[in-house]
């Protein structure tokens, strides 16, 4: 899942994977229109609904990961 | 330009990825602003696919968010505008006299084509040359998932991601291209496994069988007949054998009489569809091919590659779906004239065939025609603005007139326009000519006139345009008469008119004088 996760993230933000995992922690890698576009994504393709405080915490790599993992399970 | 692999991208349920990722080749490159209250970015980023299957690609240019409407900072070097409001935001009660104040004032300020996209409540304020485009029916078919209002605080937009993918299809290959560019004028349909599914010359016509889905896409074709669109065959069967099918097959709901032209060859189909191009007397360009048969479409996209194409899919349904979307047939507006086209071009026929055995005069005279000039009537804005943008060959500078500059040229004292219709024993020709002139000093410099091409060959060419110079030197009230002449692509038709007829007036003003020739047509002048 991990990896899915990874692609879709750097196909929708334009960011290699490598450079993804190296800046996991970091916020603000992407605007606030590529963050929709990242919600809407993997909503379509994990098949999940994001609650809107949870729309908010998806700022980061990391953060992203824990959450669709978490939500996945 | 055939794209089979975009056609069946953009209609199969794409991803939002997909359409995202998509790398368009558009050709014809155009500038688009978006004035908005609300965010249009969710539907630019999938946009692309449906652009490029127009044959557009599009740099959209944003301005900030502007609840006022003040169009301060509004960018006039863009090829239209969209006007993307959310009204939701809006607390007061005049709200439709607030937008008619500021609508009418973006009108005056920017010329070119003028598109409406209100988020709310259904509204319609029916301002001339400001085309309205509702949401109401995706939210009729989206219901609960129209809005998202989880995501309005990080997209800038109550939209849900499906709503703007919709919107994004229909804007990019309905609403953008209708703006921007004329309409197609044709559609060549095959037969076999097309409109019906089965072989004619092997089943033959009773077992051809005509699912729900034939029948919706046949009533879709008859219903763009209805507005102006020509329908023609270009078919591999034997000419009898498709009039018998016509004649016997009741249930079908296009008629023999439903088609402008039926050419039924076993040579190549681009054979055909050239010769539908030269009975039409319409460039190639702006007739959509459709055929079942992949192999079909790659051969005439050798022989004729400007030509639009459809594969038509086993499901009629799914053709019926993708004609509905196909850029070009759509009308913002039908004119008198589109509902009589195809008897116009059919009476055509007749007339080569009186033509055959007559003098010219007494062809003319045979016709009964009317001839009507009518100086600065309002009425006719709308078929002169089509009529400015889709004419290429008989026009003299391709101003290509919007709306709004019609309007200012019927306001003024010392411009004019004059329009031409033409009406004789077999048909209905509608407005066939406009005629457009600025009075500068004692001069009067005709800027602008084009000739619709159901009316050429009549013979009474000579009589339509210098019929309109001089209901216009009438009008301004002079006597010495310049030409604006502008060699364009395709404008030949005009170029030898005037090397003709005119060429005395075109490098430096001359006299005018005319005489409507006496007992040849009826001639009718109105507004003088």
């Amino acid at each position: 899942m991990k990896e899915k996760v990874l692609e879709i993230i750097s196909r929708v933000t334009k960011i290699s994977i490598g450079e993804l995992l190296i800046k996991e922690a970091e916020e603000k890698l992407w605007d606030s229109l590529i963050h929709v576009e990242l919600v809407i994504t993997l909503e379509s393709e994990f098949g999940l609904f994001f609650e809107p405080e949870e729309i908010a915490e998806m700022v980061s790599v990391k953060k992203i990961l824990e959450l669709v993992e978490r939500k996945a399970e | 330009m055939l794209n089979l692999s975009l056609q069946k991208l953009i209609f199969q349920n794409p991803s939002r990825m997909a359409l995202m990722e998509y790398q368009p080749n558009g050709t014809k490159h155009v500038r688009i602003g978006i004035y908005r209250n609300h965010s249009f970015e969710l539907i630019e980023h999938t946009i692309a696919p449906f652009l490029d299957f127009s044959e557009i690609t599009a740099e959209f240019v944003y301005s900030d968010y502007d609840d006022s409407l003040t169009f301060f900072e509004l960018d006039k070097t863009t090829d239209l505008l969209i006007l993307w409001l959310d009204l939701s935001r809006y607390q007061t009660n005049n709200l439709d006299s607030f937008l008619h104040e500021r609508l009418r004032i973006l009108k005056e300020s920017y010329k070119k084509p003028i598109l409406a996209v209100f988020l709310g409540k259904s509204r319609s304020l029916n301002i001339p040359g400001i085309v309205e485009y509702s949401l109401s029916h995706h939210f009729e078919r989206l219901g609960n998932h129209f809005l998202d209002l989880r995501l309005e605080a990080f997209s800038g937009t109550k939209l849900s991601a499906i709503a703007c993918m919709d919107i994004s299809k229909d804007l990019g290959l309905r609403y953008i291209p209708a703006l921007l560019f004329p309409n197609l004028k044709a559609i060549v349909l095959d037969l076999d496994n097309t409109l019906y599914r089965g072989i004619l010359g092997e089943d033959g016509y009773d077992k051809l069988q005509l699912s729900k889905g034939h029948i919706a896409l046949q009533n879709t074709l008859k219903d763009l007949k209805h507005q102006g669109f020509f329908l023609c065959i270009a078919s591999k069967n034997n000419e009898d054998d498709v009039k018998e099918l016509f004649n016997n097959r009741l249930d079908f709901p296009l008629k023999w009489d439903d088609f402008a032209k039926v050419c039924c060859s076993w040579n190549a189909k681009s054979q055909s569809i050239q010769e539908i191009s030269r009975f039409l007397n319409i460039g190639t360009e702006s007739i959509l091919f459709v055929d079942d048969n992949p192999g079909e479409l790659i051969s005439v996209n050798h022989d004729i590659p400007e030509i639009k194409f459809l594969l038509a899919q086993e499901d009629a349904l799914k053709t019926q779906e993708i004609l509905n979307s196909y850029p070009g047939l759509l009308k913002l507006q039908t004119e008198y004239e589109d509902t009589i086209r195809t008897m116009d071009a059919q009476a055509n026929q007749k007339r080569a065939e009186l033509r055959s055995h007559l003098s010219k005069d007494d062809y003319i005279r045979s016709l009964n025609m009317t001839l009507q000039y009518q100086l600065n009537n309002t009425a006719h804005i709308s078929r002169i603005v089509e009529l400015a943008n889709k004419t290429n060959q008989f026009i003299f500078n391709y101003k290509r007139y919007s709306r709004s500059q019609i309007e200012e040229l019927m306001g003024s004292s010392n411009t004019a326009v004059v329009t031409v219709e033409l009406s004789d024993s077999l048909s209905d020709s509608g407005i066939i000519c406009v005629c457009t002139a600025e009075k500068q000093g004692s001069i009067i410099n005709i800027t602008e006139c084009f000739v619709s091409c159901r009316a050429l060959g009549r013979g009474i060419d000579e009589i339509i345009v210098k019929g309109a110079i001089e209901v216009i030197r009438m009008a301004l009230s002079g006597d010495s008469i310049h030409i604006e002449f502008q060699k364009g692509p395709r404008n030949l038709p005009a170029e030898k008119f005037i090397e003709h007829y005119l060429s005395s007036y075109v490098d430096a003003y001359s006299h005018w004088s005319y005489r409507f020739p006496d007992n040849l047509v009826n001639i009718k002048i109105e507004g003088v």
